[in-house]
């Protein structure tokens, strides 16, 4: 159970991997631009993992915290309007920067990875047998090997309490969709502004408020693509109108 | 017992190559010392040239010396290998216990601790983006990174497996470095 379980571990390369993954794929480079063009790829992946039950094994934290990132590039993307505050500038830009670090670690690795066990250098050591024999001499007597087995015993390596939770997940993207829809299905139709304050009275802060909007707005544009809703606005800064594609009146009141 | 050195190495470097030979484990200077006791005090002017010298004696004969540097003179490390050319007799002898490759993730911690020199287990995890301490476990199990105080770095038997004799043997460890350490500046000053 524990080997299966430090198995899963190592397999994952965590976010910032599958960020380059995805924009090398596209053959871009790290810039906005590219970051809003995987935007909705990378919410499916992180969907995924939390599908797989893989959350359990990996801190998923560590994935939300750059999916918010992401969606505000992305919201940035199709609002130019939308003007970054400074600290979302920061976070912007320094996701930028830690991609491309983690990019000269990454080739560097392939670099290493060539050379690895391949002309090794070897010492005697190397072909030591190293069977521990038992030598029984005059010290050996029960108190001794009692305080041997102590001694062995306190050497057993600790389990590491890893660190909890980096970031805490204000809301899974599942339930921002599904309370959409629920909404649409109820109501008529519903302007986008009404929805996310809903949304966003349901946790407290100013920053997670902000978050929850952000993941409202991508959560409807998910369900527009998939062709559950239809949004509608009538001009520049008017309200956006959202309603339920299945039902056939609805679709011609909008 | 001779101590006159008159003016050659050869007696210095006779009990390097000697201790070398029979410590079979990477050695520092200060352990070097103390087995010679006072008798022979390695002074750092004269190291590089007492390691050039016996480097090339030894090279002539298939071996090779590993030096993993460090900024405390005395905590230089050193071993004696058998040469790359000759990697493949070793590869042949150790046939049943040739360890397997490296996970991606343990070939990325290598990968850091290899070019930022000492580092530690959060700046492992920050570059990574990712819980890290999985992997500095089973390499460290491996015997491939040392650990001094919370810092860790490429142990000798890492270099040997990389068949690199000085960390300046890595691929582009120069400009790999520098860029790595400038970039790495730059987003902890953000953090």
């Amino acid at each position: 159970m524990s080997h299966a379980f430090s198995v899963n571990l190592e397999r994952f390369s965590g976010p910032y991997f599958k960020l380059l993954e995805l924009i090398e794929e596209r053959k871009l480079s790290i810039n906005e631009f590219s970051l809003s063009q995987i935007t909705d790829e990378y919410i499916t992946y992180i969907k995924d993992l939390e599908n797989k039950g893989e959350k359990d094994i990996v801190d998923i934290s560590q994935f939300i915290s750059v999916a918010s990132t992401l969606m505000l590039i992305k919201a940035k993307s199709l609002f130019p309007n939308l003007e970054y505050t400074e600290e979302e500038k920061e976070a912007v830009n320094n996701l930028e920067k830690k991609l491309e670090l983690y990019k000269i670690m990454l080739e560097a690795s392939k670099k290493v990875n060539k050379i690895y066990s391949k002309e090794v250098l070897s010492s005697i050591s190397k072909f030591e047998n190293n069977e521990s024999v038992f030598v029984w001499d005059n010290r050996v007597n029960s108190t001794f090997l009692h305080s041997v087995a102590i001694a062995s015993l306190l050497k057993i390596p600790k389990k590491e309490k890893l660190k909890q939770v980096a970031v805490r997940q204000v809301l899974k993207i599942e339930d921002v969709i599904e309370k959409l829809l629920e909404r649409v299905k109820v109501s008529f139709s519903l302007s986008f502004r009404d929805f996310s304050k809903s949304m966003s009275n349901e946790v407290g802060s100013f920053e997670e408020k902000k978050s929850a909007f952000i993941i409202s707005f991508l959560a409807m544009l998910e369900l527009i693509k998939n062709g559950l809703l239809s949004a509608e606005q009538t001009g520049d800064h008017n309200e956006i109108n959202i309603s339920n594609i299945e039902n056939k009146e609805l679709e011609t009141v909008i | 017992m001779e101590t006159q050195n008159n003016g050659s190495n050869t007696n210095i470097l006779e009990q390097i190559s000697g201790i070398l030979f029979l410590y079979n484990d990477s050695i520092t200077i200060s352990k070097i010392e103390e087995i010679l006791a006072n008798e022979n005090k390695i002074k750092k002017e004269d190291f590089e040239n007492i390691f050039e010298e016996l480097n090339l004696k030894l090279s002539s004969v298939g071996l090779t010396l590993i030096k993993k540097d460090n900024k405390d003179f005395e905590e230089i490390e050193l071993t004696i290998a058998v040469k790359k050319d000759l990697s493949y007799i070793a590869k042949k002898i150790k046939k049943d216990e040739l360890e397997g490759d490296l996970t991606p993730a343990s070939l990325q911690v290598l990968t850091i601790c290899a070019y930022l020199g000492h580092t530690t287990k959060n700046e492992i995890s920050f570059i990574r983006g990712i819980q890290s301490a999985q992997s500095i476990r089973s390499l460290s199990s491996r015997g491939l990174l040392k650990k001094e105080g919370e810092k860790y770095s490429l142990s000798i038997e890492a270099m040997q497996e990389l068949g690199i004799t000085k960390l300046d043997d890595l691929p582009e460890y120069e400009k790999i470095k520098q860029d790595f350490e400038e970039r790495l500046k730059e987003v902890l000053k953000e953090e």
